[in-house]
């Protein structure tokens, strides 16, 4: 064979070779192992919608990475340490207001039950996560006014974009928040239904509670599908939520997420509106993950600060409307992570960051697509 | 449209209708059909026997709930191939690729010391060297006939991104081939 041919000649000879290319043999059981994952209940959810895959292998582990964080709660704690100064904190105030949340998976545990809280932790990223915050609140030099979050239904949609040629647009997310007690104490309850939980139906809500700590080691351990049944268990020595009610779900997600970084953009819209933003305001806030001794060294740091500064006012429009909003800033400038906050409800609309991955620069963006508000 | 074409419109559409409601028969009618076909174009895009043997499993236990949004439209296979083109680009999207990533060096030294034999193990290691944004659009348009405009569309890429890809993917072939 020739080793100088024209181009057609060898685009002829490679689609050619490539065309006579075939797989190994499908193993013989194919089909019978289909059939047995499908009679345990299983589903998949085929990219049958006609919207852009985002691919790039040199990319590929971000976008993998930030979908996870952006469309998932995985297990996130926020616990709120607030405070004029920038300074470090490395450990947490006892003054806490401590918001907890985690997904319980809806995926299909039927007949078996994974043991592995890093597969939960995987699975449940599209899954149903749950909230609910606690008092005491902080008595620190920043007033947090928990009134000011309002109770109702907010959809977010994020679009992850790594530079022109490569966008993502995820699954809406809608997060429902409502107000509830804890221990004789008003406290917020949160109810996120993912990608394919098209519904959640919250039928009872136990908590108990065998001693003063803060929620934010609350952890979860127990999760139950398909339709019909949901049971959440946050669990640790100190707290107890036990949920029960059923969820409407299309089926399971198919893809394993990896844990990783913190989602922070969901966790937002629950801590964001009670924080008295208002022209030149700044503080910060401490978030941690529940860490539950099992989860041990799923997290790089258990404990992320994060500080806020409020840099202007902005006019934005978004799915949900057009909103006159502060735009508060997110770190320190240099890490392009902003918010735009609703100047009158305090409903954050839109979080946009960037990440840095060597040369690489990511961009997430999560956009409110509908709100609504209950009057309780 | 002759009666034995008519005859296989219809047992397709009646053993649509009955996987689609969960009939495990018809869907084994189904895989018998097409399952060869998935599993060829899950190959040829991931280069992988197991990531493809996954998604074979993965398109068959969806399908049933899937076919809800099949319109009818140019015909089954050619739905049922665009679905398996998707599935796979959003598998090898959430998929971690490190071994992959690892072996390549290795791969692209073999590949290049081939001296251009377009045997099925120069031509598959060579695929499997190429970086995957290049080795998907050269499948898609070469192998799959999928046009620039279809590729960007579903790719989210400009139609002109797709063709200097392919180019590329043409040429790091040729390379890796021993074209010298």
């Amino acid at each position: 064979m020739t080793h100088r041919l024209d181009d057609e000649a060898v685009t002829r000879e490679l689609r050619d070779a490539v065309a006579g290319l075939e797989p190994p043999a499908l193993a013989p059981d194919t089909f019978a192992r289909i059939a047995a994952r499908r009679a345990n209940g299983e589903r998949f959810v085929l990219a049958t919608v006609d919207a852009p895959v985002s691919m790039s292998s040199r990319r590929l582990n971000l976008v993998a990475g930030t979908l996870a964080a952006l469309a998932a709660m995985v297990i996130i704690g926020v616990a709120l340490n607030l405070r004029r100064d920038s300074g470090a904190n490395e450990t947490p105030s006892p003054n806490l207001l401590a918001i907890s949340s985690a997904d319980s998976a809806c995926a299909d545990f039927s007949g078996t039950r994974d043991s592995s809280l890093l597969r939960h932790l995987m699975i449940s990223a599209f899954g149903v996560s749950a909230a609910c915050g606690a008092v005491p609140m902080p008595t620190g030099p920043i007033a947090y006014v928990a009134a000011q979050i309002l109770p109702g239904t907010f959809t977010y949609r994020g679009l992850s974009i790594t530079d022109e040629a490569f966008t993502s647009v995820h699954a809406p997310t809608s997060i429902t928040i409502s107000r509830t007690t804890w221990k004789g104490t008003p406290a917020l309850l949160a109810v996120r239904a993912g990608a394919l939980v098209t519904g959640v139906h919250l039928d009872s809500l136990i908590v108990s509670a065998s001693g003063p700590a803060a929620l934010y080691f609350a952890s979860w351990y127990t999760t139950q599908h398909p339709m019909g049944s949901i049971h959440a268990a946050f669990d640790s020595s100190s707290v107890t939520i036990v949920m029960k009610g059923h969820l409407d779900s299309a089926a399971t997600f198919p893809y394993q997420m990896k844990s990783g970084q913190l989602p922070f953009g969901f966790a937002l819209p629950l801590v964001v509106p009670a924080l008295p933003l208002a022209k030149g305001w700044h503080g910060v806030i401490d978030i941690a993950p529940p860490i539950h001794p099992r989860a041990a060294g799923l997290f790089l740091k258990p404990w992320e600060s994060m500080a806020l500064r409020v840099v202007g006012r902005e006019r934005i429009t978004v799915a949900a409307g057009t909103f006159d909003c502060w735009k508060v800033q997110v770190g320190e400038p240099e890490d392009k992570s902003l918010m735009w906050v609703d100047a009158s409800t305090h409903v954050v609309i839109r979080s946009q960051t960037t990440h840095r991955f060597g040369d690489t620069s990511f961009e997430d963006q999560v956009d409110l697509q509908r709100m609504i508000l209950i009057t309780q | 449209m002759p009666l034995s074409e008519d005859i296989a419109a219809v047992t397709e559409r009646t053993q649509l209708e009955q996987a689609a409601r969960g009939s495990a028969d018809a869907l084994a009618g189904l895989f018998e059909l097409h399952a060869a076909m998935v599993h060829r174009v899950a190959y040829r895009l991931t280069m992988s026997a197991d990531d493809a043997e996954d998604i074979v499993q993965d398109v068959f236990i969806g399908l049933p709930e899937a076919l809800a949004a099949y319109s009818g439209d140019g015909g089954f296979a050619a739905w049922l191939r665009k679905v398996t083109v998707r599935t796979t680009l959003m598998r090898m999207r959430s998929s971690r690729r490190r071994a992959a990533t690892a072996i390549r060096a290795e791969s692209e030294k073999e590949a290049a010391m081939s001296n251009f034999l377009l045997d099925r193990m120069a031509i598959a290691t060579a695929l499997a060297a190429l970086p995957s944004e290049l080795r998907i659009v050269f499948m898609l348009a070469d192998i799959e006939g999928y046009t620039h405009a279809d590729i960007g569309g579903l790719l989210g890429i400009r139609t002109g991104t797709s063709e200097v890809r392919l180019h590329r993917a043409r040429r790091k072939l040729r390379a890796l081939l021993g074209d010298r």
